[in-house]
Formats: structure tokens, C-alpha cells, sequence
């Protein structure tokens, strides 16, 4: 595993679904709508949020680029790269690891 | 019709500044152009509107035309601004929240952006005094000149110094509501 991945977790909430997402390529636009969905309309990201979160998981090589929206050449299209898949791999082992715990501590209580 | 106004905002006094702009709007003159020192308006049918300024720093990896187009899908209309801020509005959506951040992390590295860009364009200001003030040879033909210059620096770094103290107790009043 790489090591450098380690320091982005844990991931805010927003962060954490861009990332999800971007399994397949999407432009801003279609990452809200994905997450909207993913999250069934509970989180809507908002634009600055979103903004912030893509900068920095350009600039850490998590996602990158990989075209242009066909009908409008100023959405750009993102994709995962395989350190941001790490990453995703990471989190949710660290998560589920919690949530078994939690319920083994305390119960499912529905 | 067009409608100027000329005011001025310190870079602390964005609450002011949003609220200046909603009342506008409630007087169906919406805002179309931000110059320096100048918001231009123009009067339309209009309801509530929301607005919001965004700082973008130094753009890091995206395009500022992929910037607008990311808020512009957002539900954001965008407004021409030459002060270097963006401005963006919307309608007002009842139990909607209409910020430009969903959490605290988020508005948190906003606030480091302009925090960082503050320091960066600081940096000379002090620099110039420390270095000019002390060298300053009181005789000669541009004294004056000089001199003008200087108290100038000083001005501005003295407005600085005030943005900076503002925007970081504003920074720290964010990260103490994060604990709470």
C-alpha cells in the first residue's frame, strides 16, 4: 500500500463521494447529480465545496482529467486514478471497520 | 435602466456587502457589473435573491472558465467583478440552504486560500518598509517624493495588517463553531 494515501483519511463526507463517483469519468455537474442520487437527495454538494474537493484531488493526482464533455467543452471530465482507488480501498476498510464495532459494542438499534 | 452605486466594503465586511446586495434585489435592481469601487445594477423582475462571494485564490489546476461553468451548474448566475472576488446569485428557495460550502472542512480552506494570498501579496509591503525606511536619506532631490511613497506603503500595510487580524479571528470564530 502506499503510505502517502494515509494522510488524506479520513475523508469529509463530500470528499469521500466525489471520489466514489468518479468510478466512471464525470464532469462537475454530473458528480452532484451522481451524489445527489448516491446519497438518495440527502447531500447536495454545493458548488464551492465540490470546487475545492476537485482542486485538491487534482493536485494530489487522486482523480485527473480525461476529456471534455461533447455539447459543452467547458465541463471537463474527471476520472479515479489507481492512488485515488487506494485511497477508496482505504477508507472503506477503515469504515466498515467501525461500523462493525459499533454494532458489535453497542447493537443495532433500528 | 442602469443603476451605479459607489460604495465600498472592506475585505472583512462581506456579511455588509452580501446584505447591501439583497436589499438591492428587493428593489428589483439586480446586480450586473462590480467595479472597484462601483456595483452596477439593473432593474428586473425579480424575487429573493441569495448571494455569494467566492475568493479563488490563484486558481490552482482548474480553468476559470470551468469555475463559472461548476457554479453556472450549481444553480449560480455569475457576475462580471473586476475587485477580484466572484460574485454569484440565485433565488431564494424556501428550507433551502444557499451557501457555497456543505462543510466546515471546505469553508475552511477557503478561508486558508485567502489567508494565503493575503500573506503572499504582504509579503512585499513589509518588506518595503523595513528595507526603505531605514535607508532613507533625508537630503537630496526626491525626498518628497520619497517620503509620499513611504507613507503610502505605510497606509496600505497598516490595511493590511487589519485584513489580516479580521479575516483570521474570522477563521478562528469558524474552527471554534466546528468544536461546538
Amino acid at each position: 500500500m502506499n503510505l502517502r494515501i494515509k494522510q488524506f483519511s479520513p475523508l469529509t463526507e463530500a470528499t469521500f463521494y466525489i471520489l466514489l463517483s468518479l468510478n466512471k469519468p464525470l464532469h462537475g455537474y454530473g458528480i452532484i447529480k451522481k451524489v445527489e442520487a448516491l446519497s438518495k437527495g440527502r447531500l447536495t454538494l454545493a458548488a464551492g465545496t465540490l470546487y475545492g474537493a476537485l482542486n485538491v484531488l487534482l493536485e494530489n493526482k487522486l482523480i485527473t482529467l480525461i476529456g471534455e464533455d461533447e455539447h459543452n467543452k467547458r465541463r471537463k471530465l474527471y476520472i479515479i486514478t489507481d492512488l485515488g482507488r487506494e485511497l477508496i480501498d482505504y477508507e472503506l476498510k477503515r469504515l466498515s471497520e467501525m461500523i462493525n464495532n459499533g454494532y458489535q459494542e453497542i447493537g443495532v438499534n433500528q | 435602466m442602469n443603476l451605479a452605486i459607489r460604495k465600498w466594503f472592506w475585505i472583512w465586511q462581506q456579511d455588509q456587502e452580501k446584505k447591501f446586495l439583497e436589499e438591492q434585489a428587493k428593489k428589483a435592481y439586480v446586480l450586473i457589473e462590480v467595479k472597484v469601487f462601483k456595483y452596477i445594477f439593473d432593474k428586473r423582475e425579480t424575487k429573493n435573491l441569495i448571494y455569494q462571494m467566492d475568493f479563488r485564490g490563484l486558481g490552482g489546476k482548474i480553468s476559470q472558465e470551468e469555475y463559472l461553468q461548476i457554479y453556472e451548474d450549481a444553480g449560480w448566475t455569475s457576475v462580471p467583478s473586476g475587485n477580484g472576488w466572484y460574485y454569484f446569485y440565485q433565488e431564494a428557495k424556501s428550507n433551502v440552504n444557499l451557501s457555497l460550502f456543505n462543510d466546515f472542512e471546505s469553508q475552511r480552506k477557503a478561508y486558508i486560500r485567502l489567508i494565503g494570498f493575503l500573506a503572499l501579496i504582504g509579503f512585499p509591503l513589509y518588506f518595503y518598509i523595513i528595507y526603505a525606511i531605514p535607508n532613507l536619506q533625508v537630503s537630496g532631490f526626491f525626498t518628497r517624493v520619497k517620503l509620499a511613497l513611504i507613507i503610502i506603503v505605510v497606509v496600505i500595510a497598516f490595511i493590511h495588517l487589519i485584513s489580516m487580524i479580521k479575516i483570521y479571528h474570522m477563521y478562528k470564530k469558524l474552527k471554534k463553531n466546528i468544536k461546538e
